[in-house]
């Protein structure tokens, strides 16, 4: 079959490696400058050497290009792609950063679908390197994968996958051109919104699988969607439930109005008695439906509340909607006094809108959490005892099951690594930016990115179960918290409902005794039409699970909303040094000497597991590009290394002896600033200088934190003098510090935080989440940068994932704005009431114009809400 | 005037036919996506469409 021929031609991921022969990888290719260019198909900035580039013109490529071109000749029939020796040549001068990229923009090309590009430059989006895709192995038995084939009348059928790499229109736009390419393939639909793809076959022609492999070309990963999807698939049935009523509330509400404006221009102009009545029964009879259908939800959460005695807001609206209802029955009956039946359709309309909008926002801020830790679709390759392989959801992963973990792979589970060693990046769980070295015997956490090699690993929970599933739940737990501000607002609302209800009694009461039922009834309604807890109970809970779930996106787990609030208020906010300011461990601070030299340093160190050897390599590693860097550190040859505990390290390499380390003084541990010389045969060539560096822009992070009212402290353990250097950097930078203690134990640091906190302004600790467990969990709110995720959030109420010190001035512009919202909502929604149902009271407000206010107020002070700039949009990947 | 009390009822009748194949479209699904509709009106013409003839192997 054509596909599996290129495919063995074009080898993807990991084994791309392993196609380069030593031959290939000529020493001569250091003669050639490199120079840097753009990716054609994924704009990656790439480098250029001579003719061993990804260029074309390699065998590979050429491969490629016939390949396309016979399917272009297949296609040309369909008479809308063209085939051309034009194509080649234009793009002979494109360059690209991977045999992946190469793949994917000679199809592209060749199928004549160019606009893609046109397309994607459209939509303005950031280019990002195209991953390395491989067809998702699992999709070749359906029924383990959990997806779901629905047979269709005329033979074909029909699946529902999920699609990774979708960006914008052009991505879809390529997708769904592509099944004419593909024998049996009928058509393709993507779904942006939930990234997903329907696909309808010839099962007889073709299958899943071998669309997959196809669109992996791509760069598109296809893969079981959301099987059971549970929160996914309750949220849509509970959407469309929502719409289902909307439509008919709003067809009730409609039609209720008409009869309503003809019964209003009847009155003016004269009607006949028969046709008023007749009015008004249809009349009646809509808004009789409208409060049974639609509007019974209402009646069913206020016969709730009551029975359970807590007073909701659906109480006096129910209520209204009773009092009104029985009131326009009689009146239609009696023909004396008004009916509302228009106003009561359209009440439960801009009700159940309300409400709509209310669930919106809850769900949207679900999707963000539960989108972000996609877990239900990660699938793992299990290791059988025979020897074999087989793909499986890594939901289906058992404690003890050994699974491969390929390059570019997300990790399935927790569990210890039994053979191989890579890099994971673990930035969301650890907050350490730096990718992470795992060897045999580490463990690893389900759902980072294995980055570099193949490992083994032996299961020990699943992702649900494991570190990162729990990290979720709390983060959903904390959204329905009931933070002060929301528990004002309840008991507010507790009170408000008594009170109108009270109110509405009174004006009942009064009125009926001085101007008769019917007027009674009108201003009743309109009272309790108007009076509207329901933005003052919705405001603060909808602010927090909004801001909550927006710091979620962003990597920052907030576990209780409590802490959201308490960052409003400037306060003091204490820093630790070490992972804090600092990265925490030994890093190459400075080199001298020659560049090519770092190699063989590197070679030589590698054999070390000393921390400066780690320190070392790493330098090299960041020197020359972690691609350049495996590839070259091979080639270097090296014999005879020797340790000398407490000097260095000994090696040969090209037949010269590197010695690195120490000459007179032994490497003592606690020195947090040192050196380290290079000699090669006896020949001083570089130095090394070492130090726990400090964290890049942390001047400018403290500084912007200090600008929005904040005092800065310092408490450290650490005693070296580098935290007077950090303290005096800061006060070069303009950020002075109210206190900055070094060599602090526990207990001390505590005792300091317990003095500067005095004042009674909140005291933030900032550190990390292990060493200053103690103070974190002391501190009013703790702000953990660093350390394993879940052990942190035991003691701080808030981890930051990614960019660190940086995001806290982010973190404390969305508290102030979160909580000021809150404070405008409630301002907005005292004063309406205050003011409307004073004038409902007296008569001054028709119970339609109380149905478009109420609904009109609560979904304004839901807007103010929703639109509270709590981390205001940076770009986004995702629409 | 008393054609009111045929055209009026007849008027629901039809407004509620509307309404129930909007129903319809809800309950089927029709509404669930309504992001990718909105870049797909960017695209001119989709060659990949079922109706465009299958290509033979």
């Amino acid at each position: 079959m054509l596909l599996g021929r290129v495919d063995a031609k074009v080898p993807l991921g990991p084994t791309m490696k392993e196609t380069l022969t030593p031959a290939s990888r000529a020493p001569d290719r250091s003669e050639h400058t490199p120079t840097k260019v753009l990716c054609a198909h994924c704009g990656l900035e790439t480098l250029v050497r001579g003719k061993e580039t990804w260029g074309l013109g390699s065998k590979a490529i050429a491969a490629e290009i016939l390949a396309a071109e016979r399917l272009s000749g297949r296609v040309v029939q369909d008479g809308s792609l063209r085939p051309g020796p034009s194509d080649q040549q234009e793009s002979a001068s494109k360059f690209f950063c991977c045999q992946g990229c190469m793949g994917a923009y000679s199809l592209i090309h060749q199928l004549g679908l160019e606009n893609f590009y046109a397309l994607r430059s459209l939509s303005d989006q950031e280019s990002e390197p195209v991953p390395q895709v491989r067809a998702s192995e699992i999709l070749k038995d359906l029924t383990q994968a959990g997806v779901q084939v629905d047979a269709m009348g005329d033979g074909t059928c029909r699946v529902r996958l999920g699609v990774e790499g979708l960006h914008c229109a052009a991505c879809c736009w390529l997708i769904e051109s592509l099944p004419p390419t593909l024998p049996g393939l009928r058509s393709a639909q993507v779904r942006l919104s939930d990234q997903s793809l329907e696909l309808i076959y010839d099962p007889s022609r073709t299958a899943p699988f071998r669309v997959a492999e196809y669109l992996a070309r791509f760069g598109y990963a296809l893969g079981p969607w959301s099987p059971e999807g549970t929160e996914d698939q309750t949220d849509g049935r509970l959407r469309r439930e929502h719409w289902f009523w909307i439509a008919v509330a709003f067809f009730l509400a409609a039609n209720a109005m008409w009869i309503g404006i003809s019964l209003y221009a009847g009155e003016s102009t004269g009607i006949a008695s028969e046709h008023e009545r007749f009015l008004r029964w249809v009349g009646a009879l809509l808004g009789l439906l409208a409060t049974v259908f639609p509007g019974r939800i209402f009646f069913r959460s206020a016969w709730q509340s009551l029975r359970s005695g807590i007073p909701h807001v659906d109480v006096p609206v129910a209520t209204g909607l009773l009092v009104g209802t029985i009131g326009s029955l009689v009146g239609a009956a009696t023909g004396r006094g008004h009916v509302y039946f228009d106003s009561l359709a359209s009440l439960v309309l801009l009700l159940r809108v309300g409400r709509y909008i209310q669930f919106r926002a809850q769900y949207r801020s679900g999707v963000s959490i539960a989108k972000l830790l996609r877990f239900h679709d990660i699938e793992a390759i299990r290791l059988c005892e025979d020897g074999s392989r087989n793909v499986v959801l890594a939901k289906n992963l058992r404690p003890g099951e050994r699974v491969e973990v390929r390059a570019g792979v997300t990790v399935p589970a927790d569990g210890i690594v039994s053979s191989g060693q890579s890099e994971l990046q673990t930035a969301f769980i650890t907050g350490e930016s730096r990718p992470q070295r795992v060897r045999v015997g580490d463990s690893v956490i389900g759902g980072s990115l294995n980055l570099s090699s193949t490992i083994e690993m032996t299961v020990e929970r699943t992702v649900q179960e494991g570190r990162l599933g729990q990290i979720s739940d709390w983060v959903q737990e904390a959204t329905t918290d009931r933070t002060p501000l929301i528990q004002l607002a309840d008991r507010v609302g507790r009170v408000f409902v008594w009170v109108i209800l009270g109110l509405a009694i009174l004006t009942a009461g009064f009125w009926s005794v001085s101007r008769g039922w019917e007027v009674s009834v009108e201003r009743t309604v309109s009272l309790l039409t108007i009076a509207c807890p329901c933005a003052l109970a919705l405001a603060a809970p909808l602010v927090i699970t909004v801001a909550i779930g927006r710091a979620a996106k962003e990597k920052i787990w907030i576990r209780d909303g409590n802490s959201l609030e308490r960052l409003a208020k400037p306060g003091l906010m204490c820093l630790d040094k070490t992972g804090t300011l600092t990265f925490g461990d030994l890093r190459v601070i400075d080199w001298s000497g020659p560049r090519e030299l770092l190699l063989s340093i590197s070679r030589i160190e590698l054999e070390s597991e000393h921390p400066v050897a780690r320190a070392l390599v790493d330098y090299g590693r960041s020197e020359f590009g972690a691609e350049e860097f495996d590839r070259r550190i091979d080639s270097v040859r090296v014999s005879q290394v020797r340790q000398e505990a407490g000097r260095g390290i000994y090696g040969r390499v090209d037949g010269r002896m590197v010695f690195i380390g120490r000459s007179e003084t032994p490497i003592e541990q606690s020195d947090t600033s040192r050196e380290v010389t290079v000699w090669v045969d006896g020949q001083s060539q570089g130095k090394f200088r070492l130090g726990d560096s400090i964290r890049p822009n942390l001047v400018s992070s403290l500084r912007q934190i200090r600008d929005r009212g904040w005092k800065l402290a310092i408490l450290s353990g650490d005693d070296s003098p580098q935290v007077q250097q950090i303290a005096d950097a800061l006060s070069a930078g303009g950020v002075e510090l109210v206190a900055c203690h070094g060599g602090l134990s526990p207990e001390q640091k505590l005792q300091r935080l317990g003095e500067l906190r005095s004042e009674g302004a909140t005291a933030v600790m900032v550190g990390d989440g292990v060493n200053d467990a103690v103070a974190l969990a002391a501190a009013d709110v703790g702000i953990a940068v660093r350390g394993p995720c879940e052990l942190a959030m035991k003691n701080a109420p808030i981890f930051i994932g990614e960019r660190h010190l940086e995001a806290i001035p982010r973190l404390l512009d969305a508290s102030r704005n979160a909580v000021r919202a809150i404070h405008r909502c409630f301002a907005a929604s005292l004063l309406y009431n205050a003011l409307t149902v004073g004038l409902a009271m007296t008569g001054y407000i028709h119970p339609l114009i109380a149905a478009i206010f109420m609904p009109i107020s609560g979904i304004t002070v839901l807007m103010m809400a929703w639109s509270a700039r709590t981390f205001p949009h940076r770009q986004e990947k995702n629409s | 005037m008393s054609v009111l009390f045929i055209a009026l009822p007849l008027a629901i009748l039809l407004g509620a036919a509307g309404l129930f194949a909007c129903l319809y479209c809800i309950r089927s699904g029709q509404y669930d996506d309504l992001d990718s509709e909105s870049y797909r009106i960017l695209v001119d013409q989709q060659p990949g469409k079922s109706e465009s003839p299958e290509v033979q192997e």
